[in-house]
């Protein structure tokens, strides 16, 4: 771009370069032509539209829908208040839905941080090894969930997957489990499948942020005597706070929205032990109780609005310093 | 402060232990037949068709993906109307919306539009829940891009919209590959709107597609696995061409 303005400067016609500079300072506050009119309103109407239909007027919707009811027997929908709300906090499987979602969270976030940001700081530097690894662990990332469900699936499986069949070959064949049939153990394998996927994404933004940090800082704290993991924890970790906030709410959200390992691999089961919002709104808006689904759906919406709220806020604050 | 070789090795070794599974993948696919599990998954199962699917709803959602939020980021940054802050700070909202939460109302409209089963059913919604963030990443880049640059080009007596195209445009173009990838694999990836929209059997995307893979192979997993495997090609193949973009575009929504 600066070769253009640089040409402009120099090429002729020397006509226009003239004028431009003799038009008259527009006062402040004042737009030119060219920035006003119908021009604006058209180009992000597209946008707009699209947005309306398919995103605003189905939050507006969702609430509504929520305030309706209907039975097994007469699936016409009437209003009935806040009782799908009622039937939330009486229902065990919506119940178990939204604790195991902080479950989830507690189990994934944390271990996908520490993990990514001890990979971040090992994986620092050049070389063609560290990039390749780099490369490599940050390859779940992009892969389709549905395949990594079905392939985890498989690895799992409790008569003959590899997990089992390794352990039993280095006689620990008394660890091997009904992984994903177990109520106690579905929801953490479920979890540590999500590490397995995201941790290269913790480590990425970690890098990110490890970039832009002093090089000197992190020598003199060396050189301070601070042993290496002392000047980890001490010195580096604090300064990427901003990368950790991210983690942390990037992490929430997409916990909030986790549907698809949970679906290929347990559709919420065994008994809704690994049961979250998302899978039980959808089975319920199949079950044809599209009320009790909306309301689901509005408790998920306010979480993440929560979250985005203190989001908001953190960065106001960032803003400000 | 690198990490020495005794660091390093145990670095490997994680390394190695988070890519057993996809070794399993590769190997697994190949297991009894060859490649010709392969063969067969394509040919006898029409695994094409279920590619195709999805490359035309992927495709389809990244062009109106670049094109509207191209417009709308341009419109925001650099022109002047009646409520745009406003407008913007609405589509913004857009970001932190999870898609299932408004699944019954988005059911409903596609119902009412007959859009069940139809290549725009999904590259609607899918557009519409890429545009926040698309926007926001291609308002950054218009914003960089200097005023004097449009006067220069108005004053040549370019329309301002011909000035966008013609100049601006294309000066965003790392932005556009960072806002396509992550596009890409947004939609490549979907499964929730998929199951949910794409019931016919002949309109299935790639993320349905296993579910009756399970049933037409019983337990045969190699041909499963083949059949994963080429689901994942595409992904893969891109990433590798365009790894730094990739962590780039994924990452950029964290990084300020």
């Amino acid at each position: 771009m600066t070769a253009t303005t640089a040409a402009r400067a120099v090429d002729p016609p020397d006509v226009e370069a003239a004028a431009v500079a003799a038009r008259p300072r527009r006062p402040s506050g004042e737009d030119p032509r060219w920035r006003r009119g119908w021009l604006g309103p058209l180009l992000v109407l597209p946008a707009a539209l699209v947005f309306a239909i398919y995103i605003a007027y189905p939050v507006v919707a969702n609430v509504a829908t929520s305030l309706l009811g209907n039975t097994e027997i007469d699936p016409t929908l009437r209003f009935i208040g806040l009782d799908n709300y009622e039937w939330m906090g009486t229902d065990r499987a919506s119940l178990l839905a939204f604790r195991n979602v902080a479950v989830f969270a507690a189990l994934t976030i944390p271990v996908q941080m520490v993990l990514g940001f001890l990979l971040a700081v090992g994986l620092r530097g050049r070389g063609v090894l560290r990039a390749a690894m780099r490369t490599l662990l940050f390859l779940p990332v992009v892969l389709t969930p549905v395949v990594v469900g079905y392939l985890y699936a498989d690895l799992l499986e409790a008569s003959d997957g590899p997990v089992n069949e390794g352990l039993r070959a280095v006689g620990l064949g008394v660890l091997a489990q009904n992984w994903l049939a177990d109520p106690a153990l579905a929801l953490p394998v479920i979890a540590l499948i999500n590490v397995w996927m995201w941790t290269g994404f913790s480590m990425a933004i970690y890098q990110a942020a490890l970039t832009s940090l002093d090089e000197e800082v992190l020598e003199a704290a060396a050189l301070d005597g601070a042993g290496r993991a002392q000047t980890l924890w001490l010195v580096v970790a604090p300064m990427l706070r901003p990368a950790h906030f991210s983690l942390l709410i990037l992490g929430v959200i997409g916990t909030l929205k986790t549907f698809d390992l949970v679906y290929v691999l347990t559709r919420g089961g065994p008994d809704n032990a690994s049961q979250v919002p998302t899978t039980l709104l959808f089975q319920t808006l199949l079950d044809g109780r599209d009320g009790r689904a909306a309301a689901i759906g509005t408790i998920v919406l306010l979480l993440a609005l929560i979250i985005t709220v203190l989001q908001l806020r953190q960065y106001l604050k960032g803003g400000r310093s | 402060m690198t990490s020495g070789r005794f660091a390093l090795t145990a670095l490997a070794a994680i390394t190695l232990l988070w890519m057993l599974p996809l070794v399993r993948l590769i190997t697994v696919s190949l297991e009894g037949d060859g490649l010709g599990n392969y063969v067969e998954v394509v040919q006898s199962e029409g695994l094409v068709r279920y590619l195709g699917n999805s490359a035309l709803v992927t495709a389809g959602t990244v062009v109106l993906v670049l094109v509207f939020a191209s417009a709308g980021a341009f419109a925001f940054s650099k022109l002047r109307f009646r409520g745009r802050n406003t407008l913007y700070a609405i589509l913004l909202t857009g970001l932190m919306i999870p898609v299932a939460a408004i699944l019954v109302p988005l059911s409903e409209i596609q119902k009412l539009f007959g859009l069940y089963n139809t290549y725009p059913g999904l590259i609607l919604p899918y557009t519409a829940l890429s545009l926040p963030f698309a926007l926001i990443l291609l308002r950054g880049a218009y914003d960089a891009l200097p005023d004097q640059l449009l006067e220069a080009a108005v004053v040549d007596g370019a329309g301002t919209f011909r000035a966008f195209v013609r100049v601006l445009l294309p000066l965003t173009s790392p932005t556009l590959v960072m806002v396509g990838i992550w596009t890409f694999l947004n939609s490549w990836n979907e499964f929730l709107l998929a199951l949910l929209f794409m019931s016919a059997p002949d309109m299935r995307t790639v993320t349905v597609v296993p579910a009756s893979f399970q049933l037409a192979f019983f337990v045969d997993v190699p041909k499963i696995f083949a059949a994963l495997v080429l689901i994942q090609l595409p992904v893969v193949l891109l990433y590798a061409a365009l790894q730094k973009r990739f962590e780039s575009g994924l990452t950029a929504g964290a990084v300020k």
